[in-house]
């Protein structure tokens, strides 16, 4: 492994841990500003939830 | 946009949590555990499935989901016990109260016990559809002496689970959020099947991912991604050969960690000249050109992932198949990387149900009794039991029972013991959420063992073929109805709460009380202490410092925390510390510690095609939700799929009823002709039976009318030989035009 590539994997690694850091923080029922300020960072980088479309209307014809 | 003012307008995105009227549920009516929202109407009733708020899971769902409470409110829910009065099979019931069921069970129990032995008790059950029995199952059937439990994850994620183990110490997940390039062998996530895998694989693209995908036919999937292998069903462990040839010939892998990490690839390479490209074009019928084009693909990507995928599950060469996927993934070196396959190992704030299943108290005596042991080994306690010292010593965990599937027993051994009585007698048996005389190989065999039995007990939320046959039906809860943190059985590094919103109807129990309640009546009442189901919660999640109450209340999903290349501390779960490409479980065992191809029973001019079973259609998962109008008129018949070429010679147009037709069985289903079918293949849709035709008189809803489990036979030239498991991927097969549909269907599965 070069050094080149063992810097990216482990910026690579640090991103990724830093995710899943943020995305915990997140999934929190009680609000603290740490888990505030995690949600609009996943919503700013996955957008509003989308309205669910008529395929899963069940009252809609087939 | 200033950095404000997307934070001003992200905060009007979305609700922020569940409302007070709703609650947090994983939804069961499938096996891939999306978390959604429920809410309850002014009667007390589920009214709505919605999606998830927080973005991250908000896509994951699909009209399954959604049509949950047309499941739950269904007005054929079981609501109380019921004891069979006519002969078994007759579908003649008398009500009981819970209380009176379970004091004659645990009666009729002991006395089959106490006659047969221990072993003379079997339990079929599947944990994604009943979720809260929370190890209980076989800590039961551990304490009693029992080694014979079963699951429909045999066939599906438990036995790869299993394998994985024997190759790496563990059952990676694939890390589609970084990665690079995705390899689905057959594997076909859609909108409303696996819908996060789906999803997930859409993001994967959105990044830059590549997708290869290996289907006979030309799946949603296939259609969508970068390279399409039309590979002839049942070949995918040749199609790995291949792939590994061109990887070690181009020097393609990652000689470090092979170096390092790895033992065998001497002999490894050896076995992989005896695959040239031209002999593995020869067997998949892929063009050599394409199959080094994928591998380079896959081998020189950043990083990648070939996710679990049932097609591996269920062919002949499975053991071989799913132990080379394992060595394409350690051989790339994307073993625990970034955007590669993660072992998260168990969760550390929740105590599994490997360590609730209580495994130490079964015997050896006992263990050597588990029924396919001897033939067939590789996810029974034989096998598994020489992994225990390198679990202990890397997850913490002398029993590692990732997705309940690593310490069964064979499942043709087990109704075959049970229909022939052979190597004993079993003559008691359990089945809990799984409708099993549909879910496993050779139907007629199951049939013949339910009959044989002296007690059957089911514990179902609607009346099946299997709990027909049944001497006592006792009424399951539902997701909405019962409290739950799923850990997915060690497999996903991931902790999601599941909140009760309604009460269960009327006598309706968890199978945890169900284990319970008989332990207790049997005198095990101290190993089964907990009063409720709370209390077991608050028990798993003590290691967090929360009580059950405390989690729902400030969290509703924990992931663990990324850590990767975690062997370097501790090595593989293997006895050599290594992954290990040269099993030394198989070689001790007897089998050929090395990954092979088997070719599978030949088609011939009386069976010329290749017949795949086991297919999931986006309204049912396996045998169920027939009952349920809203997705039953989405897919109101069985319907085959075969290729233009094939429907013309055979005379066959859509619509056509027609007989699929091997040497053990027929299913009778609908034509549809289909230009993405490889030609010389039918697929046919698994778990058809018609609650609608409930007539009371042993014909079992039309169990034997439209299933797929009578036709793969489960006779030696037809099984895996490490696992035991059956070639549903290309068995032969003929397809015959009936003269008339078959007597008594209705109108909407005549005209659908």
């Amino acid at each position: 492994m070069t050094v080149l590539t063992r810097v990216k994997l482990t910026l690579e690694e640090f991103r990724a841990r830093t995710l899943v850091s943020v995305a915990n923080r997140s999934f929190t029922s009680k609000q603290t500003p740490a888990s505030w300020v995690s949600l609009k960072l996943v919503q700013l980088l996955l957008g509003k939830p989308e309205e669910l479309d008529a395929d899963f209307d069940h009252s809609s014809p087939m | 946009m200033a950095l404000i003012d997307l934070i001003r307008k992200s905060d009007r995105l979305g609700a922020r949590k569940a409302g007070t009227d709703e609650k947090y549920v994983i939804c069961t009516i499938c096996d891939i555990s999306c978390q959604l929202r429920a809410s309850v109407d002014e009667n007390g009733k589920l009214d709505k499935i919605r999606q998830h708020d927080n973005p991250a899971f908000s896509k994951h769902i699909c009209y399954k989901g959604t049509a949950a409470p047309h499941v739950h409110n269904h007005k054929d829910r079981l609501r109380v016990p019921l004891k069979r009065v006519g002969e078994r099979g007759e579908d003649k019931w008398e009500e009981i109260s819970y209380e009176q069921a379970m004091d004659e069970i645990a009666d009729r129990l002991s006395a089959v016990v106490d006659e047969h032995g221990p072993e003379a008790f079997a339990v079929s059950t599947s944990g994604w559809n009943t979720q809260t029995t929370h190890g209980m199952d076989r800590r039961f059937m551990n304490l009693l002496g029992s080694p014979n439990w079963t699951s429909g994850v045999a066939l599906c994620a438990g036995n790869t689970a299993a394998v994985n183990k024997l190759t790496y110490g563990w059952f990676p997940l694939g890390d589609f959020m970084n990665t690079k390039c995705v390899v689905l062998f057959g594997h076909n996530p859609r909108k409303h099947s696996w819908s996060p895998i789906y999803h997930m694989i859409e993001d994967a693209r959105a990044n830059g991912a590549e997708v290869i995908v290996m289907d006979p036919r030309v799946s949603e999937q296939a259609a969508a991604a970068d390279l399409h292998l039309s590979l002839r069903a049942g070949t995918d462990a040749a199609m790995c050969l291949g792939w590994l040839n061109v990887i070690i010939e181009e020097e393609l892998y990652d000689k470090t960690f092979v170096d390092e990490w790895t033992v065998g690839f001497e002999e490894l390479l050896k076995r992989v000249e005896e695959y040239p490209l031209s002999r593995v074009s020869e067997i998949t019928g892929v063009e050599p050109e394409l199959i080094a084009r994928a591998a380079r693909m896959y081998a020189n990507a950043d990083s990648a992932i070939i996710p679990w995928t049932p097609i591996t599950d269920m062919q002949i060469s499975s053991t071989s198949a799913i132990r080379l996927q394992c060595i394409l993934r350690a051989l790339t070196g994307n073993i625990d990387v970034v955007g590669g396959e993660i072992f998260h190992g168990f969760h550390p704030d929740y105590i599994p149900e490997s360590e609730l299943g209580a495994h130490d108290n079964l015997s050896q005596a006992q263990r050597d009794k588990q029924l396919g042991s001897q033939d067939h080994p590789a996810y029974t306690y034989r096998a598994q039991d020489m992994l225990g010292d390198a679990s202990e010593r890397v997850w913490g965990h002398r029993y590692a029972d990732i997705v309940m599937g690593c310490y069964m027993a064979n499942p043709s051994a087990m109704f075959r013991a049970m229909a022939t009585e052979d190597p004993y007698k079993v003559k008691a048996f359990f089945t809990l959420g799984n409708n099993t005389l549909l879910s496993y190989p050779n139907q007629h065999q199951i049939y013949a063992g339910l009959m044989n039995q002296d007690l059957i007990v089911a514990h179902e939320i609607f009346m099946t073929p299997t709990a027909m046959l049944a001497d006592y039906v006792l009424p399951g809860d539902v997701f909405s109805e019962r409290n739950y943190v799923a850990d997915t059985w060690g497999w996903t590094g991931r902790l999601q709460l599941s909140q009760k919103a309604v009460e269960p109807p009327e006598q309706a129990t968890s199978t945890f009380e169900f284990w319970r309640d008989l332990a207790r009546r049997m005198g095990m009442t101290e190993h089964f202490p907990w009063e409720s189901l709370e209390d077991v919660l608050d028990y798993r999640l003590s290691p967090m410092g929360k009580t059950f109450e405390e989690f729902g209340r400030d969290e509703y999903f924990r992931f663990h925390d990324a850590n990767f290349r975690k062997y370097r501390r501790t090595g593989f779960a293997t006895p050599s510390g290594k992954v290990e490409l040269y099993s030394s479980v198989l070689d001790e065992l007897g089998f050929d510690p090395l990954p092979y191809y088997r070719e599978g029973p030949a088609i011939s001019d009386e069976y010329p095609y290749y017949i795949f079973t086991g297919v999931r259609e986006d309204p049912f998962f396996q045998t169920g939700q027939r009952q349920v109008e809203v997705l039953r008129r989405r897919s109101p018949s069985p319907k085959i799929f075969m290729h233009p070429t094939d429907a013309k010679r055979d005379g066959l147009i859509d619509g056509d009823w027609v007989d699929v037709e091997t040497a053990t069985g027929s299913v009778a289903a609908k034509v549809l002709v289909q230009e993405t079918m490889k030609e010389g293949h039918i697929r046919v849709p698994h778990g058809w039976w018609y609650p609608e035709m409930r007539y009371g008189d042993s014909t079992l809803s039309g169990a034997f009318i439209s299933s797929d489990a009578v036709l793969c036979p489960d006779s030696k030239e037809f099984l895996d030989y490490e696992q035991g498991i059956p070639h549903f991927k290309g068995f032969p097969g003929r397809v015959v035009k009936r003269s008339a549909p078959p007597e008594g269907l209705s109108q909407q599965t005549l005209l659908g």
